[in-house]
């Protein structure tokens, strides 16, 4: 890890500076993913994203999240507000986080969860998307698996992809990897 | 009670001595272990931890056993008070040292400081901040500033 040290500043090792990082909120840390790429594909990895998370729960870091709409009609937007929790703040809005793709959507798609910091959306159309308001990520491509939650996750590039396939069991588990076949593009389900 | 009158003795990476009475003294969990193994009846060189920053362990470390009794949020206003008088460059040194002694709270106390300090700046404040090499193209950056652009909003 670069940093710190070259300025003849104290030399805070890689490890500490995650330390620091790791009490950030998702809003700063997306940010900073544009200082380098080993900050950028660190905040990524499984073991970061426990840490941040566990950290937040531990203090009480928690945004409130609620849906609204402008005005009353279905042909309304519909977005998310996060309400601060922070002392003195009281439940001001802190941010508004606007819906992925359901905004314009005829109907208010349902939220179910969240499950992890996870919200399920899905609406009339039988549109269903895991979405994640913190980070605002969201995955579309959810299929039945004998009647659990699947997803197809691609590995690689382009027409070379494999599949893992995962399953909402209780967790999240690794069923197989359906490897790649000539030509195909993406997998649409059983 | 003749215990706890004892009295540790440090000595900085910079020769100043510091006497320390044990009960301070353990809130370091490193010279705790040491007491216990009965290791610390000279004193203890701390090779990498200046007088200046070891007294200043010292004193956040007293402040708490003194205030053992005190309420939560006296507790809480008196670490506030202690933390926002340090500057960036010794928070750092606090740092390290804290980590070091493993002085938990304290470590919690610094970091989560230098958290609060960099939340609402750029990219680029916090490449000088830390002495960071920007190794992304100028159109890798832009790529994710613009995937990102919420996150670039800096109002709250």
């Amino acid at each position: 890890m670069q940093g710190l040290s070259k300025t003849g500043r104290s030399d805070v090792p890689e490890v500490l500076v995650f330390e620091i990082l790791h009490r950030l909120h998702v809003k700063s840390l997306t940010r900073f993913r544009c200082v380098c790429k080993p900050w950028s594909s660190s905040f990524q990895t499984p073991l970061f994203i426990t840490k941040h998370h566990n950290h937040h729960l531990r203090h009480n870091n928690l945004k409130l999240l609620l849906k609204h709409s402008h005005g009353n009609t279905r042909y309304d937007t519909h977005y998310f507000s996060q309400l601060s929790t922070d002392k003195g703040h009281n439940f001001s809005v802190k941010q508004t986080v606007h819906l992925p793709f359901f905004e314009n959507f005829l109907s208010s798609p349902q939220a179910v969860g969240p499950c992890n910091g996870i919200l399920c959306l899905n609406d009339s159309t039988d549109k269903v998307a895991l979405w994640n308001p913190s980070t605002r990520g969201y995955y579309l491509d959810l299929l039945d698996f004998n009647g659990l939650l699947g997803a197809l996750l691609p590995q690689g590039e382009g027409t070379e992809q494999s599949f893992d396939l995962w399953v909402m069991n209780g967790s999240w588990t690794k069923q197989f990897t359906i490897d790649s076949v000539p030509g195909v593009e993406r997998a649409l389900g059983f | 009670m003749a215990s706890t009158l004892k009295k540790i003795i440090l000595k900085s990476c910079d020769g100043k001595i510091l006497e320390v009475e044990e009960a301070v003294a353990v809130q370091s969990q490193m010279i705790k272990n040491m007491i216990e193994d009965d290791c610390a009846n000279e004193e203890i060189p701390l090779p990498d931890i200046t007088g200046e920053i070891l007294s200043m362990i010292i004193e956040y470390c007293k402040m708490h056993v003194d205030g053992e009794n005190n309420s939560n949020n006296e507790l809480i206003a008196r670490d506030a008070d202690f933390i926002t008088r340090v500057d960036l460059n010794t928070l750092y040194y606090l740092i390290v040292a804290a980590n070091f002694l493993n002085v938990k709270s304290l470590l919690d106390l610094t970091c989560q400081r230098v958290a609060d300090i960099i939340k609402g700046k750029s990219p680029e404040e916090i490449r000088l901040t830390f002495n960071i090499k920007n190794d992304f193209t100028p159109e890798e950056e832009e790529e994710i500033r613009k995937k990102n652009a919420w996150a670039f909003d800096y109002k709250d």
